[in-house]
């Protein structure tokens, strides 16, 4: 683990010689985010995300608990019983804005660290295992967003809940009783709601879980880096601390800016005006949309509207809603098998011309596409739209990057991470 | 085997959006598309500027206490706002004489129990109470309005797109149905009021006629 150049640990201070001579828990710290973590001299701000979505996971777990403090998980009730935390408890709203918008940002951050590793083939080879398990954690947030979202009663969250549960009933012959049997009931209830709220509660610190499996994994390679040439030597790295504890701490301030004037000055910029109006099971509104970090999910979801069968004779083997619950769910699975579709030895986009041109003029505007279309009613010119970028999606993780990783010829790559920041070779700079 | 596997995979998906994509022009194509009551008639919130808008935006108090003259000199006969305390309009400017005299004073009085023979009663509300449901539950309130549920007002702006622009569209944009509404659309235009923004509203059955200067 880490390079043999690492800095050790040796405590000055007497209590923690102590304390780490009993339980190397200081040293685990000094090793993992501290000056004993070598870490590549050139990485850019798009690195500072990983640390970011740490710090919205701590913000989301801290607002909950005391949310939970004061929510009630009763459809009676648990509608008003947010609007006591926002009317009644001392800086409850806060509290409570915070949470909301905390969860849009901890995705707005995560997005971006998928970004990053998606340009900057961060999901290569020695590193699969902290994609994979990346994906692991992206797939239990958004399972613990959309639980949460349900919280409050409103008429999105009954309604999010209605069509999210419903997917499971496009599953051939048990889906339906499989769909009652997760809610326990036939549509959304008490039952739902509890259950939700126990798992809401309980997820966060299954994710905090498989964050410290990401970040062990982390730390058997090495952080990768822009340019996506392996550390080579002892001037290739700076110490974590102070360098990049200075750099994240910075990161942290800007991140914290945006999150506390939305958070603040337009609390409700990024939800929906229908979940202030209670649950009602009779009344369906007129757009079901679900919270924007789903939005591309659910285009693609809603881009598949022809059965598959034998044409001409009426025999359908998948129906179309079933389609897009697999393309769904199939446009998120896709990521565990990133790593052995893109066989490209190089990592970094920024030496790979085709790769790049498809990634900025392919997958970027197919993403951007889906999101808008996700938001828009099923109506053209939406649906159209949806169709050719879900497909572009499809197309490009599965069938385009596997053929351009063979076909494409990469730029030279720099010899070490310090000639690319330098412009002299690794023995001259080191000297 | 595992490229292969997702060539295939993708080829498939990519085919099934294809082919939606050429039934979606089809249909396009072939049908003419029914004009919607909502597409006709919708139309968008009046522009208004109110003292808080913005970043350093205040709330204007006077501005306030007339709105709340409004509410509950009209709006309350029929409409609660079951989630505001009356504790609550110090806020907006009262001191504490005026807040126990607006809670005294209010036309309904808070669901109690009479202490001799506990049954069900109403008191004068206290500051602390809740400002107290104008009908006991939904069936009352229908009965009253004609089959039409007035709605809570407690978060009626945040409860819809651009919500104060929205209430202030429709407290001054009352009009006669358009005559276009009932020639193109009887069946909405029989079920509806006279709200410009929602012909599928039904609020020509709420009787509120007085449009007080905000």
């Amino acid at each position: 683990m880490s390079f043999p150049w690492a800095q050790q640990y040796t405590p000055q201070n007497p209590v923690m010689q102590w304390v780490d001579e009993r339980l190397p828990l200081p040293r685990l710290v000094y090793n993992a985010v501290g000056a004993g973590y070598p870490v590549p001299r050139n990485l850019n701000y798009f690195w500072n995300f990983g640390v970011l979505a740490g710090a919205a996971l701590m913000i989301q777990i801290i607002t909950g608990i005391i949310l939970a403090m004061h929510y009630a998980a009763n459809v009676g009730v648990a509608f008003n019983s947010v609007e006591h935390i926002m009317r009644d408890v001392p800086a409850g709203w806060f509290i409570r804005y915070a949470h909301m918008n905390g969860a849009s940002f901890f995705f707005i951050v995560v997005y971006i660290h998928m970004f990053r590793g998606l340009y900057f083939g961060s999901y290569k080879a020695p590193r699969e295992m902290i994609w994979l398990l990346g994906v692991v954690i992206f797939l239990l947030m958004m399972a613990t967003g959309f639980m949460g979202y349900v919280l409050p009663w409103g008429q999105m969250s009954f309604w999010g809940a209605q069509v999210i549960t419903g997917f499971f009933s496009a599953i051939p012959v048990v889906g339906e009783p499989l769909r009652q049997w997760l809610l326990g009931g036939f549509a959304p209830d008490q039952a739902a709601l509890n259950r939700f709220f126990s798992l809401h509660y309980l997820l966060p610190f299954v994710i905090a879980g498989v964050i410290i499996l990401h970040i062990w994994a982390l730390h058997i390679p090495g952080s990768s880096n822009p340019t996506g040439v392996h550390v080579k030597a002892e001037a290739d790295t700076v110490p974590f601390h102070p360098y990049y504890t200075a750099k994240d701490g910075f990161g942290l301030g800007v991140f914290l800016i945006f999150f506390v004037a939305v958070t603040f000055f337009a609390p409700n910029m990024l939800g929906h005006p229908d979940n202030y109006i209670p649950a009602n099971p009779l009344s369906t509104p007129a757009h079901i949309v679900p919270e924007w970090y789903y939005l591309p999910f659910y285009a693609i979801l809603k881009a598949f509207t022809v059965d598959f069968g034998i044409p001409f004779t009426g025999i359908v083997i998948i129906p179309a809603k079933l389609m897009g619950v697999l393309a769904m769910f199939g446009s998120i699975l896709l990521f565990f098998f990133l790593p052995w579709l893109d066989t490209s030895p190089v990592r970094s986009g920024n030496y790979r011309p085709l790769f790049k041109k498809f990634f900025w003029f392919g997958l970027v505007p197919a993403v951007v596409i889906l999101g808008i279309c996700g938001a828009m009613p099923a109506e053209q010119p939406w649906v159209l739209l949806s169709q050719i970028a879900a497909a572009y999606y499809f197309a490009h993780f599965l069938i385009i990057l596997p053929i351009i990783s063979r076909i494409e010829k990469p730029l030279p790559l720099p010899n070490s991470i310090t000639e690319a920041v330098t412009g002299k070779p690794l023995e001259l700079a080191a000297a | 085997m595992v490229r292969l596997f997702a060539g295939l995979v993708g080829a498939f998906f990519v085919m099934m959006l294809v082919l939606a994509l050429g039934d979606g022009i089809y249909t396009a194509a072939t049908t003419k598309s029914e004009e919607t009551a909502e597409h006709a008639f919708h139309k968008k919130p009046k522009e208004v500027k109110f003292a808080h808008d913005g970043m350093f935006g205040k709330y204007d108090r006077a501005q306030l206490q007339r709105g709340f003259k409004v509410y509950k000199e009209v709006c309350a006969a029929c409409h609660s706002m079951n989630l505001v305390a009356f504790r609550n309009f110090a806020e907006i400017g009262y001191n504490e004489d005026e807040v126990k005299a607006i809670a005294k004073g209010w036309s309904t009085e808070t669901p109690s129990i009479d202490p001799d023979t506990g049954e069900a009663a109403t008191r004068p509300s206290i500051p602390a109470d809740k400002i107290p449901l104008v009908y006991p539950n939904e069936v009352a309130a229908r009965a009253a309005n004609n089959g039409a549920l007035p709605p809570d007002l407690s978060l009626i702006t945040k409860a819809r797109h651009d919500g104060p622009a929205y209430v202030y569209s429709l407290l001054t944009g009352y009009q006669k149905q358009p005559a276009e509404l009932k020639s193109k659309f009887p069946d909405v235009a029989a079920g509806s009021g006279s709200d410009p923004r929602d012909p599928k509203k039904h609020l020509g059955r709420c009787i509120i006629i007085p449009i007080l200067p905000i």
